[in-house]
């Protein structure tokens, strides 16, 4: 009996407190699987990377639901042989978090003055942003809009150039508008 | 009195609830302290998530579509089978190719060390005893084998020839490891886990690649090339080589080994066909007669089309050949057959499906000069299978997985296989999960057909009455993480095990096989994965079990021919970047003693430094069993082998 005590006293250990669910968890996880599908069509300048597995860090600037989900979907999955490690940008935390390869500022995120410092930086960094057409706020080279209750996408082939990051052309080719041009 | 199926799935249940509450709970089983087992706690896990690829359950994740697939979806028609809750209901464990380039793997076992769930034990330089569970022998039969989808398992004792079995390390992409029950989707043999091994699409592996290594002791020799036809189209082809000296003066188990294979991949925006194949020959090294002898070849194809509405339609086929040679003792050539469809859909927006069957042929040709023999020499099998699953989201954060498998063997006809997963997410992070199964080990040639010496009058003999293994098994998990920080992964299980194995005296003639064993066993298994700061990662793990024996009701002694096993284990990992092309990284395991026969515990550590000179370079060097003296992991003390401190420098050469 002792031991099945301290079995079930090790699982109440092990369950931590309820997180409450998204309620637009459906368009969080359709944007997460769009960050990850992102990668295959993206290629970082060489020196960004020291050896062929070296993690690509994902930094999100949003609602905790938000970077945890991005953690869950990313975990053991690859891209280009290289595994995903998400990371919140919230830097009220104390945790030092590596300078990410891809940053997503979401709509939900409560520092726009830092998401903005984030994105305007020359560091070659792949930032996608949240932000709809006529409103005020930092646009990345992949921003998010919604169109007819879809999720569609932007690019600024430009803003790549400028930091070094080459875009392929089947993504350019789904992408809604590429340098403010629309695409057929 | 009729006994309803539902009766005879939960009365084992209640049989082992009442084990739990009276006898399972031994003071041996606190031997770890509680505060020990706590500070694991902080260890934090890898959420092992591989779209349920260990229960076989085909979510509709989103992550299976393409990026314009993505841009058409309507946010309000996506289900809840679309949202990633594709977090599996099972002790699922996964070692990535990180992991394995890393740890200085260059084998299937050495790389399946990594795994906390998983009993591995090196007899010598080339053979292993490995299991999950418990019955941990050279002829380990709870376990089931597969290579991208290949079932490795023979069926001379249902078990794995690790000499045999070999795939590049630089071309694994994932082995998944789920310890507990698995039949449904994976087949009898799957009763206390299934590894599975997922090597990289020729996508990932184009251009040229190198990798050497080279010690005292042994050295092997890797090479790739991969490339493009056309569009659509992408190939590797590649060879490898081991070889390997005696492990002691004494023990003459030198050996060497060569493998070459390719892999194609064709891929459209709806369907792809993946073509592989391997062939292989090698010797091994003995004691008391001439070298054994091992070679094969297999060929696989498959086939997925992506049909309307996310559903997917998979065929499998392939043909695997193998051929050894064991001088004085016996020679066997086999050849597998094998197909396999199965279909994946929603229904109601609240179902996953997935149903399928498959096919297996074995054609299997034995001589044997005199010390044993199976009988007859050569035997034609079928096995034929037909499996459904159904993951239901019960409410928004709860799936329910039912799933049964009808499965036909040549020695006791259709055999049943039951399951039941309830999985909680109950947040973003944390997920808990509970199942009830039953699993079956059926007969194998050497429980019927085996017999000890060649000829009468026989000291053991097969029996053709021989009955399937049954094993009940309740489980209880949780998974746990946050971003990527840490996460952590907890298992209790309870598994009723009927029908074993036994040996039974014949009055006036030898012995025979009969299933006049029982078994109780209870567990727990703990492992966690903690990324301590950007250049730092450390990993834990443990297993602690308790299995008692029953012949037929009494409790006996384990017997010494259902395994021998340590009672825990403990593993603990560190990958350290000292700087962006410098890495030092420790593994660490300690295994506790086992009983029949006596082997003292052990601890070992690994040492592996590496330095990229560039990001296609690298060279390292690696000292196995850094501490400690010699130690020996299996076997009776006569025969053991003892392993020492062994070093290995290693040159990885990438070009693109």
């Amino acid at each position: 009996m002792k031991t099945l005590s301290n079995l079930i006293i090790l699982f109440a250990f092990m369950v931590m407190g309820v997180v409450p669910v998204n309620s637009n968890e459906a368009e969080t996880n359709l944007k997460s699987t769009f960050i990850l599908k992102f990668c295959q069509y993206i290629d970082w300048p060489n020196y960004v990377f020291s050896k062929p597995d070296s993690a690509i860090i994902i930094g999100v600037a949003g609602e905790k639901d938000q970077v945890e989900n991005l953690a869950s979907l990313a975990f053991n999955l690859q891209c280009k042989g290289r595994p995903f490690r998400v990371y919140s940008m919230d830097l009220s935390k104390s945790y030092i978090v590596p300078k990410p390869h891809i940053l997503y500022v979401s709509r939900h995120s409560n520092n726009q003055t830092i998401a903005d410092t984030l994105v305007s930086t020359d560091a070659p960094m792949l930032t996608i942003t949240d932000t709809e057409e006529g409103e005020n706020g930092a646009v990345g080279i992949i921003n998010f809009k919604s169109v007819q209750n879809r999720i569609r996408f932007d690019i600024s082939l430009n803003q790549a150039k400028r930091l070094g990051i080459h875009i392929a052309s089947p993504l350019l080719a789904v992408a809604d508008k590429v340098d403010g041009v629309e695409q057929p | 009195m009729h006994t309803s199926p539902i009766k005879k799935l939960i009365m084992p249940v209640g049989s082992v609830w009442a084990f739990l509450r009276t006898r399972c709970c031994s003071a041996q089983m606190v031997n770890i302290p509680l505060q020990y087992m706590l500070a694991l706690l902080f260890l934090t896990t890898i959420p092992a998530k591989s779209y349920c690829a260990s229960t076989g359950a085909p979510s509709q994740v989103l992550m299976g579509m393409s990026i314009e697939e993505l841009s058409d979806i309507e946010i309000t028609s996506i289900s809840k089978n679309e949202i990633p809750l594709s977090k599996a209901p099972a002790s699922l464990f996964v070692i990535t190719h990180v992991d394995i380039r890393r740890s200085g793997a260059n084998t299937i076992p050495e790389a399946l060390r990594l795994a906390p769930n998983l009993s591995i034990a090196q007899i010598n330089a080339y053979d292993y005893a490995i299991s999950s569970r418990g019955f941990n022998s050279k002829t380990s039969n709870k376990l089931q084998v597969l290579i991208d989808g290949r079932i490795v398992y023979t069926p001379l004792y249902s078990g794995v020839f690790w000499d045999a079995q070999d795939v590049a390390m630089d071309d694994i992409d994932r082995i998944e490891v789920t310890s507990g029950p698995a039949t449904t989707i994976w087949g009898g043999n799957a009763v206390n886990g299934v590894i599975n091994i997922v090597t990289k699409s020729a996508k990932e592996t184009q251009g040229s690649h190198i990798h050497l290594t080279s010690g005292p002791d042994k050295d092997s020799a890797y090479v790739r090339y991969g490339g493009t036809i056309g569009q659509k189209t992408n190939y590797r082809i590649y060879y490898k080589a081991n070889e390997q000296q005696p492990s002691s003066d004494t023990s003459l188990d030198a050996w060497h080994r060569h493998q070459l294979g390719f892999t194609s991949n064709w891929q459209n925006s709806g369907s792809s066909i993946a073509l592989s194949g391997d062939a292989y020959d090698g010797k091994l090294g003995q004691a008391q007669f001439d070298d054994k002898v091992v070679s094969g070849f297999n060929l696989m194809a498959q086939y997925q089309y992506k049909l309307k509405h996310g559903s997917l339609l998979r065929l499998k086929s392939y043909i695997d050949y193998t051929k050894r040679m064991h001088p004085n003792v016996f020679q066997e050539a086999l050849r597998n057959y094998y197909m396999e469809f199965d279909y994946l859909t929603t229904y109601h927006d609240r179902h996953n499906l997935q149903w399928g069957g498959e096919y297996r042929m074995g054609d299997d040709q034995t001589t044997s000069p005199g010390l044993l023999a199976f009988l007859p020499n050569d035997k034609k099998m079928e096995w034929m299978a037909l499996f459904a699953q159904d993951e239901y989201h019960y409410r928004e954060n709860i799936r329910i997985t039912t799933g049964i498998r009808v499965e036909e063997n040549p020695y006791t006809g259709v055999e049943w296989m039951p399951t039941l997963r309830i999985a909680w997410n109950r947040s973003n992070n944390q997920l808990i999960w509970t199942s009830l199964s039953q699993a079956i080990r059926t007969p194998s040639r050497i429980d019927t057909e085996f017999f000890i010496p060649g000829e009468a009058p026989y000291q053991l003999m097969g029996n053709p009455d021989f009955e399937s293994e049954i094993a009940t098994t309740y489980q209880i998990g949780i998974r746990q993480s946050h971003q990527s920080h840490f996460n952590f992964s907890g298992t209790v299980y309870a598994t009723h095990y009927d029908k074993l194995r036994s040996i039974e005296p014949v009055e006036g003639a030898g012995a025979t096989l009969g299933n006049g064993l029982s078994a109780k066993s209870l567990g727990v298994e703990l492992w966690g994965n903690w990324q301590v700061t950007d250049a730092w990662r450390l990993r834990s793990g443990l297993f602690r079990q308790d299995i008692k024996f029953y012949f037929p009701d009494q409790r006996i002694d384990a017997p010494s021919e259902e395994g021998n096993n340590p009672s825990w284990q403990l593993i603990i990992q560190s990958e350290l970047n000292i700087d962006n092309n410098k890495e030092l990284d420790f593994f660490f395991r300690r295994v506790n003693h086992l009983n029949s026969p006596a082997v003292p515990a052990y601890s070992a550590l690994d040492v592996r430094a590496a330095w990229w000179l560039t990001s296609a370079t690298e060279i390292s060097f690696k000292v196995s069993n850094a501490i400690g003296q010699d130690h020996g992991e299996f076997g009776s003390e006569a025969s053991r082998t003892y392993f020492d401190r062994s070093t290995t420098l290693g040159l990885r050469w990438l070009l693109r």
